[in-house]
This record gives C-alpha cells, sequence and structure tokens, in this order.
C-alpha cells in the first residue's frame, strides 16, 4: 500500500548549504493492516520520516508511493483522506469536549460548513464505542487524564477514516498501563479495520510484543533495516543502538 | 449533541431580547427624552413635521445602529484575532490593527498627500492600514512564539504609528487636527443617516465571511499543525482572517475613532458564558455581546451627558481594562 524507493531523508540548512542526509530508506513497502514501529537513537530521524511523509518538511530525493501513485502528485485534499498524524502530546483544550475533538476528524469528509451527514455521526458514535470513550463524550478535553487524552486523539484519527495513521511517540507520556492499552487498541485497529499504522516510539518491549514489524534506523550505515516477526531483540538492539 | 445546541440557542435569545430592550431604552435617550411609543412611530412613519420623530431618526437611529454595529464588529474581530493567534490576550487593538487604521486616517484627514474625501475613500484608508498591520503581525507571529511577546509586538507597532500620528499633527492645520482628536476619542454619534447603510454593508459583508470560516476557525483551536492534517490551508486562512479583520475593524475605527478593549473583553466573556469552542455559536454570541457592551456604554454616556462628558474612549477603557487584569491573572 505504502512503498519507499530509495527516499533521502534530512533536511536543508538554510538555502545556500548541502542537504543534510539522515537516512536512506533503500525500497520498503507497507501492506494494509501491518502495525510498524518505528525505533531508533534520539536525532535519528524518526520525526524528520514523519514529518516528510506529513508534508511538513521537503522529500530530499526519491519518491514514495501510495498504492502506486507518487506521493506529490495527490492533492492536499486526497491526502488528509489518506494519511491521519497523533502528535505525541496534546494539551486539551478548554470547552472542546471529548465528542467535539472525535468529530473533528470528520472535518475533511464533511463539507464547506461542516454539515454532517448521516455517515459522519455513525461514524462518530463507532469510535466512541470502539474505544470505550461514550461515557466521557460530554467531557471537557482540558481535564481528562494523559492516557483518555491520547485515546480521544487517537479516536480523532479513527473518525478520519484514512488508510494510514501515524503516531509520534504515542506512549512517551503515560504510563505502564495506559501504555499498554494504547498499543492494544492500535494493534486491534491495524488488523480489523486493514489500516496501516506507524508509531514511533522507544518501548522497545512493547513494540517487539504488539507490532508484527519493527523498522529501525541504523545511524552509523545511514539506513533503515526491515525486522519481521519473529523479533530478535539482542539482534536489533545491537544493529540500531 | 441536540440538547446542548438548544442550550446555546437560549443563550443566544436571552442576550438577543437583553439588547433589543436596551436598544429601545436607549432610543429614548438624548438631549430630551422621547416617550416608547413615539419611538416606535418615529421608526415607522415618516412625518417630517413632528420633531420627536425628526430627531429620533435623524440623531438617534444612527447613534444607536453605530453602537450596536461598533460593538458587533469590534467584538467579532477580536475573536478572530484570538483563535488566530491561540491567545486569549489578542484583539484588534491591543495587536496595533487599530492603530494602522488609524494612521490612515490621520494622513486622509490631516495631510495633502492622502486626498480621500469621500466616505468610501476614508473607509477605504482605513481598512487599508488594518490590513497593512494585520499582515505585519502575522508576520512577526512567525517569528515571535511566546504569546506575550506577540503583544509586545502589537504594543511597539501601536507606538509606532502613534509617533508618525504624531508628526502628522505637528504639520496639520488647526481645524483638521481638532476634528482629528475629535475623532480619536471615539463617538457613536459621527454616522448620518445616509452614511448607515455603508457601515451596515461591510459589517455585514465580515459577518457573513466570518461565518463561512467557522470550520477551519473550528479547527485552528487544535493548532496549525494539528488543523493543517484535518486540511485546513494554513497560510491562506491566516490571510482570510486578517482580511475579515481589517474590514471589520478598519470601517469602525474609520467613522467611530480607535475604540479600545471591546474585541479583547466581549470574547472573553462570551467563551466564559458559552463554554463551547464552537465558533458558530461564539460568533453568533460575540455579535450580541459585543453590540450589548457598547449600547450599555452609550446608555450610560446618554445618562451621565448632564454631567459629565465622557467620550467613549475613555468608558470602554474604564470597563476593559479591569476585565484585562482579571484575564491575565487567572489565565497567565
Amino acid at each position: 500500500m505504502l512503498r519507499f524507493s530509495q527516499l533521502n531523508i534530512g533536511f536543508t540548512k538554510g538555502q545556500r548549504q548541502d542537504p543534510k542526509v539522515l537516512f536512506t530508506s533503500g525500497e520498503l513497502s507497507f501492506q494494509a493492516g501491518d502495525f510498524v514501529a518505528l525505533i531508533g537513537p534520539n536525532g535519528s530521524g524518526k520525526t524528520t520520516l514523519f514529518n516528510t511523509i506529513l508534508d511538513h518538511q521537503p522529500l530530499l530525493s526519491g519518491n514514495l508511493f501510495f498504492n502506486e501513485k507518487d506521493w506529490k502528485t495527490l492533492s492536499r485534499k486526497e491526502k488528509v483522506k489518506t494519511v491521519s498524524f497523533v502528535p505525541s502530546k496534546f494539551n486539551g483544550v478548554q470547552h472542546l469536549s471529548v465528542k467535539e475533538l472525535i468529530a473533528m476528524g470528520r472535518a475533511p469528509h464533511a463539507n464547506l460548513l461542516n454539515q454532517f451527514s448521516q455517515k459522519d455521526h455513525q461514524v462518530v458514535a463507532k469510535v466512541m464505542e470502539e474505544l470505550d470513550l461514550t461515557q466521557f463524550a460530554e467531557k471537557d478535553t482540558l481535564y481528562l487524564s494523559d492516557g483518555e487524552r491520547q485515546i480521544a486523539m487517537i479516536g480523532k484519527a479513527l473518525a478520519q477514516e484514512t488508510r494510514i495513521i501515524i503516531l509520534d511517540e504515542p506512549t512517551a507520556f503515560l504510563d505502564y498501563n495506559n501504555r499498554r492499552k494504547v498499543l492494544k487498541i492500535l494493534q486491534k485497529v491495524a488488523r480489523k479495520n486493514k489500516q496501516l499504522i506507524f508509531i514511533s516510539s522507544h518501548d522497545l518491549e512493547l513494540c517487539f510484543e504488539y507490532c508484527n514489524r519493527v523498522v529501525g534506523i541504523d545511524q552509523k550505515q545511514k539506513e533503515m533495516c526491515d525486522f519481521f516477526e519473529p523479533f530478535h531483540k539482542e539482534d536489533i538492539i545491537s544493529k540500531i543502538f | 449533541m441536540k440538547t446542548l445546541n438548544k442550550s446555546y440557542w437560549r443563550r443566544s435569545g436571552l442576550l438577543f431580547i437583553l439588547l433589543l430592550l436596551l436598544v429601545l431604552y436607549d432610543l429614548t435617550l438624548g438631549s430630551f427624552p422621547i416617550a416608547l411609543k413615539d419611538v416606535f412611530k418615529g421608526l415607522f412613519s415618516t412625518n417630517p413635521d413632528a420633531t420627536a420623530e425628526l430627531t429620533l431618526r435623524v440623531f438617534r437611529f444612527p447613534r444607536v445602529v453605530t453602537a450596536v454595529i461598533a460593538g458587533a464588529t469590534l467584538s467579532l474581530s477580536g475573536l478572530l484575532m484570538q483563535t488566530l493567534f491561540q491567545n486569549p490576550l489578542a484583539g484588534p487593538y491591543v495587536l496595533g490593527i487599530n492603530s494602522g487604521a488609524s494612521l490612515m486616517v490621520a494622513l486622509s484627514t490631516m495631510s495633502s498627500f492622502f486626498l480621500f474625501g469621500s466616505d468610501l475613500g476614508l473607509i477605504g484608508a482605513a481598512i487599508l492600514g488594518a490590513f497593512i498591520a494585520g499582515l505585519l503581525i502575522l508576520l512577526s507571529s512567525l517569528y515571535v512564539k511566546n504569546k506575550v511577546s506577540l503583544l509586545l509586538v502589537g504594543i511597539m507597532l501601536g507606538s509606532f504609528s502613534g509617533a508618525l500620528i504624531n508628526v502628522v499633527q505637528a504639520y496639520a492645520d488647526p481645524n483638521n487636527l481638532k476634528q482629528f482628536m475629535l475623532w480619536s476619542f471615539g463617538s457613536l454619534q459621527s454616522v448620518e443617516y445616509n452614511q448607515l447603510w455603508i457601515l451596515t454593508l461591510f459589517a455585514t459583508a465580515g459577518i457573513v465571511l466570518t461565518l463561512l470560516i467557522v470550520k477551519p476557525l473550528n479547527l485552528l483551536i487544535l493548532g496549525d499543525r494539528n488543523a493543517s492534517l484535518l486540511g485546513v490551508n494554513i497560510k491562506q486562512i491566516r490571510v482570510v482572517i486578517v482580511l475579515i479583520t481589517a474590514v471589520l475593524t478598519g470601517v469602525v475605527t474609520a467613522f467611530c475613532g480607535p475604540i479600545a478593549f471591546v474585541g479583547l473583553v466581549v470574547p472573553n466573556i462570551i467563551k466564559l458564558i458559552y463554554k463551547t469552542t464552537n465558533h458558530y455559536h461564539l460568533v453568533i454570541g460575540c455579535i450580541l455581546g459585543g453590540a450589548l457592551l457598547i449600547v450599555v456604554c452609550d446608555i450610560v454616556m446618554q445618562l451621565l451627558s448632564p454631567f459629565l462628558n465622557l467620550p467613549l474612549n475613555a468608558l470602554t477603557a474604564l470597563i476593559g481594562a479591569p476585565i484585562v487584569l482579571w484575564i491575565i491573572i487567572r489565565k497567565f
């Protein structure tokens, strides 16, 4: 579904300097239903890769394909219906309820005046039920616990109904129980809805437990290494860290 | 959700009824009292002989309509600025957008460079000034990430245009200077009956445009990045918001002078009353709340006028400054 072809990931400092390449992807392809953990040391370029896919940073070179269509040829509208994003930390907004937050995920599908169709309402209700958020529906997002808020943000991404969901360190600010809970939800979603899910994480043990694929960034060789189940922890750690 | 929406409408309904009653009361006030039944007569008949009815149409009706429009547009531009910059202390006055409009008005009324003799010319100049100031603030916001620092940039922008206005004043003709000084106190009485349509037209245009961008406004509260990943074209919407703010602020500033604090205070109170982030209801609330505040100011001024001539700008600052202090203590 998503294919990296010799992507050069990095950034340009100023206009005259040469771009700094962090790593090259090689040839990698991901299928619907894959739950992929992106691992690597701090500064290795996990966030830069995500930013590149999300169009916040230009692609230095190489090609990114979605269903064999060049990513660059997709319009903004097509992209927001294809990929959704969950930041590692969302602080909540006063007076914004959980239900309203999840309904925001329908924005790319609703019309200019944001009038919801029957389907939009159904999707929001379904997501809330799936994530067990119905009891929090009218609760202010500012006053949720970190775990509840992270799950609500995942709900927003699910309501967006994109084929790809990217989560930047979704477990970074959560306690042990909530980490497991979030990853379990994502694993279930990937399998059931056949969505492609990327997370970046430093919780290696949990990634090995829940993800079906781990992609590491090898800083020395400046390349990406693909690992499949069953994961050999020692090998992966010695190669990446 | 349905019941919630109903409660927002109930609040708007209450504000509307309150506004209507105060508008009617305000119409009876002036240099001499007019009974309420004559107010209705004056509004719906056009008998040129009755003094009361004539006064009503020529002086009071324009004054009260101007109060309603000035309040509505200024508080709406405050709401737009607060959402754009994600800053509860933003507003057209503190960000220097009013000052941009004032500078252009000063140039048009006091210098020979700008011969904007007509009303439309003056409004055009004010909107242009507000738009340029808005773009400058927008540009600085890309570099100045700290919320309080951005306000300082706005204040600097205000001082800078203030200094330029001083230079213009130093060379101005005494008559023009006096006219400009009176304008800068802020007044609701400078709009004549046959000018009302201009004010109404621009205000309506601004309000309709705002209602059309409610969806991106609602998404912007999640921050620029999240909004853009939900399909909002950030660069485009920023310029659109600044443009609408310029129209709303510019047209009122051209006629009524630089009115402070309304744009800052009203949206904060409305958010407190409505407890929502849905801009559809916030926009309606700000229109009603802003109108209400200026109509109340006008009533106070009319009631005090036998003893004390209070300029509008002094009154809004007297009410506004303490409220702003209270917001700072609560939120920062």
